[in-house]
């Protein structure tokens, strides 16, 4: 979550001082998303420094003075290059689950039936959790709540396809084997051998090492 | 206390040199007041074990308590006496009768069994309220939604009080916000009537909404799931993270 992007948006609503823009956080950002008031001053002055926000001294009689932020022409800028920004999801392809898998197919103590219990089980329980989330709250009033909430149960619901998924080629997959590692160069590396080979020699070790 | 439970349930079909088994040594046990989601593959055994507990079906070999009472031993009256006063029956398809309306439809199986009208009728009316369709009591099914038929089924369950109620894939003619619906239904007469439910299903959003998770495979449980309750919930919102919410 972009702190400095947050405080644009708020500040593209209109000018806010310092104090109230950190509440206008909270809020939002539903219940406590922890931001230090520091955190908001000190992005505050970088974005200053930078020319994205600007801001005026408000003029008190019964409190201190205060800088009232305004969004500037280049804040605008960039914060609607931001949401014009596709956000990029990790689709996660070095998972860790999957390497545990992998491994356990290969053979190890647990066998991966287990493995795919044991996760399957996980998995329902958070789901279980979101369900529960999703009971006890009230779409009209929560609406971009409970669309997280279901994006959440949307991505479980995946993951346990791909989880039964995987127990239905259970079988075939025991008889997988990993492909063999290239062969290892031996010796000094060729006179005349192009680039890459030699830098494969290099890091394959050679009678030097 | 359990309130239902079976011991090595057995159905067999073929020959006996070559048995085809449907379910095989089932022993499973269900708690007063608990949700349980029987989940597998097609052909897994799971209806299969949710019809031979609802005594709808007879096992080769193995019994099913309900409460004190063995039903596999039973003769035919008195196991259908049974499954009129204690079990509930919930099924994909609604099996509302057209012409009735859903007052009616939920009536009728009270009234059948010597309940007189008036009663009958008040009763059908509290349970009709305890799914959420006191307003729709004078509406034929044709009228309702597919989501509102099913629930008017499931007050037609409801209605005898039974000491279990037994739901074979209840959602599985259903859109996902019918569906959604339904199974909230559902999980209420758990939470504030002490049900006790077995549901059959194979979507993983409606067995979320389970107490305890059953796996079964081959006839048999492969895997059992507990879910455990709210304070993890808080947990995965923390994970979560905060929505964006503004306020314009």
């Amino acid at each position: 979550m972009s702190v400095k992007f947050t405080l644009l948006a708020l500040l593209h609503q209109r000018p806010m001082h310092g104090y109230e823009l950190g509440k206008q956080f909270s809020s939002i950002m539903e219940a406590d998303w922890d931001v230090k008031p520091g955190q908001i001053a000190s992005t505050l002055a970088r974005m200053k420094d930078g020319g994205l926000v600007d801001y005026e001294i408000a003029e008190s009689s019964d409190a201190p003075d205060r800088k009232v932020y305004s969004i500037t022409d280049e804040g605008r800028a960039d914060l609607e290059l931001w949401y014009r920004t596709p956000e990029v999801r990790d689709y996660r392809l070095s998972d860790t689950f999957y390497i545990k898998l992998v491994l356990s197919i290969l053979g190890g103590p647990v066998p991966p039936e287990q493995v795919l219990s044991a996760q399957r089980r996980e998995l329902y329980q958070q789901l279980h959790n979101v369900t529960e989330m999703l009971r006890k709250t009230d779409a009209r009033k929560q609406l971009p709540w409970v669309l997280l909430l279901e994006s959440a149960t949307m991505h479980l619901e995946a993951d346990l396809r791909w989880i039964e998924m995987c127990e239905a080629h259970l079988p075939d997959l025991k008889h997988y084997t990993p492909p063999k590692p290239p062969p290892r160069q031996r010796g000094r590396p060729r006179r005349h051998a192009t680039p890459e080979r030699e830098s494969d020699g290099a890091l394959g070790g050679s009678s030097e090492a | 206390m359990f309130i239902l439970k079976t011991e090595s349930l057995t159905k067999k079909y073929g020959s006996e040199s070559q048995p085809i088994y449907a379910l095989r040594d089932l022993n499973m046990s269900v708690e007063a007041g608990e949700f349980v989601a029987i989940m597998g593959p097609s052909g897994s055994g799971k209806s299969t074990a949710l019809y031979l507990m609802g005594g709808l079906d007879r096992p080769t070999s193995g019994h099913v308590w309900l409460r004190d009472k063995d039903i596999t031993t039973m003769n035919d009256d008195a196991l259908s006496k049974v499954r009129r006063e204690s079990i509930g029956f919930v099924f994909q398809f609604f099996n509302l009768i057209p012409v009735l309306t859903a007052v009616e439809n939920v009536a009728m199986p009270l009234i059948l069994d010597g309940v007189p009208r008036p009663q009958a009728l008040e009763r059908a009316e509290a349970a009709l309220k305890q799914v959420d369709l006191a307003n729709r009591a004078s509406h034929r099914p044709s009228e309702l939604s597919g989501g509102q038929q099913q629930r008017a089924a499931i007050a037609r369950a409801l209605a005898a009080k039974p000491a279990i109620i037994l739901a074979d894939e209840p959602t599985g003619n259903l859109d996902s916000r019918s569906s959604d619906e339904v199974v909230a239904v559902l999980r209420r007469t758990v939470d504030d009537f002490g049900q006790t439910l077995v549901l059959v299903t194979h979507d993983p959003r409606v067995a979320a909404h389970a107490d305890r998770i059953v796996f079964i495979k081959d006839g048999n449980i492969v895997d059992e799931n507990r879910l455990k309750g709210a304070d993890r919930a808080e947990q995965i919102r923390e994970k979560l993270g905060r929505v964006a919410m503004s306020e314009g």
